[in-house]
């Protein structure tokens, strides 16, 4: 499943959504998030990637591919991505070494840091297929 | 008057500065001093406690500086004793902590350059890295004139080490009193701190006039001033959150509602969100995530005032908006006193610190639940807890380095400044007991405890005898987890080298030493332990085996590490 395909975001909202760890963790968190996947032409990926979705009460509701206004901005080259989901680096370390920019309220982000460091747990467990030279 | 020698002369130079203590070990060129201090120092009040290692004499005399803002003096032989304080002059370096590193060199006549004497070393240079300023007292002339240079250097701008070091025939010459000036502090140093320009606090008015949400961010500067009830007294002014540094932590009291834990979730949470840092002598270095964002605001969107001692401070990791040379507290007294006249001042906190304050407490949650754990083996944050709910406030609290560090930050809770010793930005490891040493003798009649890891007890585990010797009742927490925690957990998985110990027996160790020990590897045991080792009346330790599992899993260490490593990973 291609990364941000739909193929790919209904299988991030069959896991995610039944998942009762992440349900615990996230059950009060309502917000939007837009992921910025930066082009990296020289690996092959020509455009940035936009990715949007919508969590409601612990469940992801809604995702999109275009940019709208969301409560979170979280933008970073392809790469830091693919390291992400690789389990190669953490989902902190990359905002703590600004290598994914953050922009949005940080006490909310701090605030429900377990349930995105579950959120990413689950994300790597769909076979993802990169873009570009990632594969 | 008569004629006094060298040793004498440096020992007079101490007195005039009321030096109480100096740690070190004695070699036979110090014998002369030594001999001085036997004779004349003790009934002036002055103790020579020998450690057994140099650096643990240097770690104390920083302890003690940092205890009472006083000038501590430590002391090694030439050569290989000189040597061996330079890790603990090195932490003091880093953590800016005014020491006197006093070094005894051979024959004048045979150093510098070398001729070849026995344990000669060049220790000048070997000093001048780690210290602010530093001499070779070349004459007997010089002594009292050297001595107050360095003591002047030592407590001027940003505190730091000095070094003298002596000639063995500096100590034993001997020549005319008359022909010496000893000086009374105030006859040689600044003894009024500086204060802030009337422009530089009118500026600072007009920027928290226009704040919504200020943050207020003490280093150790404040503990230096001695300006707690200012600082209290702003804070609740503004309604402002309060953050310090690691270093600086029992400043404004944990307990207080404007209060976050150092690099805990609530302080980053405020820190990146407000609009106004008035900062007090933190310098923005890595523990304090270099100030930059995502940790802190955008320096487009957050006003930053810093106020310093030291103009060399200012702006070194981050662009200001006002840079304000001034001793802290004689900057909080002007700006105080000007908000008051403008009666400027905010009658509750901004909403945002009860979402600051929620943050925080999320992100304590599972450590307090651990805290609790009776789970088996022992998860690490049970002895932390353990230990804060059997101390008063008034205890002083020691953390060496490493993971057991990290643990203790998220359930100890320091209240009362004076009253917290561990290291920032040195990231030393050892250092612990030796501090200790240097709390318990500087506060008697105050509790002291340790918290350390196996690791980190062992750089210097032979002060265990100093503490017998001194019948110092310390309280150490080993949290034992058989490994050095912190770089086990960054080794790939499966793939661990030179991190794990074989198993010491602690409790025995102890008692070997003459102190009480208990070894502990249940939970629910920890408490009675402690019971029964403040009971003892002994210095006691208790050698805790917690969970090398759970030691491996710090939750904040990836956050440490993004800040160590920052632009390698």
């Amino acid at each position: 499943m291609l990364l941000g395909s739909n193929e790919w975001w209904a299988e991030a909202m069959k896991i995610v959504n039944s998942d009762e760890t992440y349900y615990q963790l996230a059950k009060n968190l309502n917000k939007s998030y837009t992921f910025k996947v930066l082009a990296e032409p020289e690996n092959g990926i020509s455009e940035n990637i936009i990715m949007g979705y919508k969590i409601e009460n612990g469940k992801i509701v809604d995702h999109w591919e275009d940019e709208r206004p969301t409560d979170f901005v979280i933008a970073g080259p392809y790469k830091v991505w693919y390291q992400i989901l690789k389990g190669k680096m953490g989902p902190v370390k990359a905002m703590t070494m600004r290598k994914l920019k953050v922009k949005g309220p940080l006490p909310e982000m701090l605030k429900y840091n377990k349930a995105t460091l579950r959120w990413v747990e689950l994300l790597r467990t769909i076979k993802t297929e990169f873009h570009g030279n990632y594969e | 008057m008569g004629k006094i020698s060298g040793a004498e002369a440096l020992l007079k130079a101490l007195l005039m500065e009321k030096v109480r203590y100096i740690f070190g070990i004695p070699g036979g060129q110090w014998i002369p001093f030594l001999d001085a201090i036997h004779r004349l120092g003790r009934k002036e009040g002055l103790e020579f406690i020998m450690t057994r290692h140099e650096q643990a004499a240097a770690h104390a005399a920083d302890a003690y500086s940092r205890l009472t803002n006083e000038v501590g003096v430590c002391l090694g032989t030439v050569g290989p004793g000189a040597v061996d304080l330079v890790p603990g002059v090195y932490e003091a370096y880093s953590e800016n902590s005014a020491i006197l590193v006093l070094t005894v060199q051979v024959q004048s006549w045979k150093a510098y350059p070398d001729t070849g004497s026995t344990q000669y070393c060049n220790h000048k240079d070997l000093f001048a890295p780690i210290t602010k300023w530093n001499a070779v007292v070349s004459h007997w002339r010089r002594i009292p004139e050297l001595v107050q240079r360095a003591f002047r250097s030592a407590l001027s701008g940003t505190p730091a080490p000095v070094h003298l070091d002596i000639p063995v025939d500096v100590l034993f010459y001997e020549g005319d009193e008359d022909d010496l000036q000893f000086l009374q502090p105030e006859n040689y140093r600044i003894m009024n701190k500086p204060s802030p320009s009337p422009g530089d606090v009118e500026r600072a008015v007009e920027l928290i006039r226009a704040s919504e949400n200020p943050l207020i961010h003490a280093g150790g500067a404040v503990q230096r001033s001695g300006a707690f009830a200012e600082l209290k007294a702003l804070a609740e002014r503004l309604q402002a959150a309060v953050t310090t540094t690691v270093y600086a932590r029992g400043v404004f009291p944990d307990n207080h509602p404007l209060s976050f834990i150092p690099m805990g979730y609530g302080s980053i949470s405020a820190q990146s969100e407000a609009d106004l840092v008035i900062d007090l002598g933190a310098r923005l270095c890595a523990m304090d995530m270099w100030g930059r964002e995502p940790a802190w605001g955008l320096p487009e969107a957050q006003k930053f005032i810093q106020v310093d001692i030291n103009p060399e401070s200012m702006a070194l990791n981050r662009r200001v908006d006002l840079a304000i040379q001034s001793d802290v507290g004689e900057f909080l007294r002007a700006v105080l006193k000007r908000l008051k006249e403008e009666n400027i001042r905010r009658n509750k906190p901004n909403e945002r610190l009860k979402q600051y304050r929620d943050t925080e407490n999320v992100w304590l949650e599972e450590f307090i639940e651990a805290g609790r754990s009776d789970v088996k083996p022992i998860h690490p944050l049970r002895p932390v807890a353990e230990f804060k709910n059997h101390f008063s406030e008034d205890a002083i609290v020691v953390l060496d380095g490493g993971n057991s560090q990290v643990w203790a930050t998220y359930l100890t809770r320091i209240n009362r400044p004076f009253s917290f010793l561990a290291q920032s930005d040195s990231g030393m490891l050892g250092g612990g007991l030796s501090k200790a040493i240097a709390a318990k003798l500087t506060f008697p009649n105050r509790p002291v405890y340790l918290l350390t890891g196996d690791g980190a007890f062992m750089f210097n585990i032979q002060e265990m005898e100093t503490v017998k010797r001194f019948n110092l009742q310390i309280i150490v927490g080993i949290m034992n987890d058989r490994a050095w925690g912190m770089i086990k957990a960054d080794q790939p998985e499966g793939r661990y080298i030179g991190v794990d110990f074989q198993d010491v027996k602690f409790a025995e160790v102890a008692k070997g030493f003459g102190w009480y020990g208990e070894r502990i590897s249940e939970p629910s045991k920890i408490k009675p332990a402690l019971d029964r080792a403040v009971k003892s009346g002994e210095p006691a330790l208790l050698d805790i085996l917690v969970d090398p599992a759970a030691n491996l899993k710090v939750p904040d260490l990836e956050t440490l590490d993004a800040v160590w490593l920052d632009g390698v990973i």
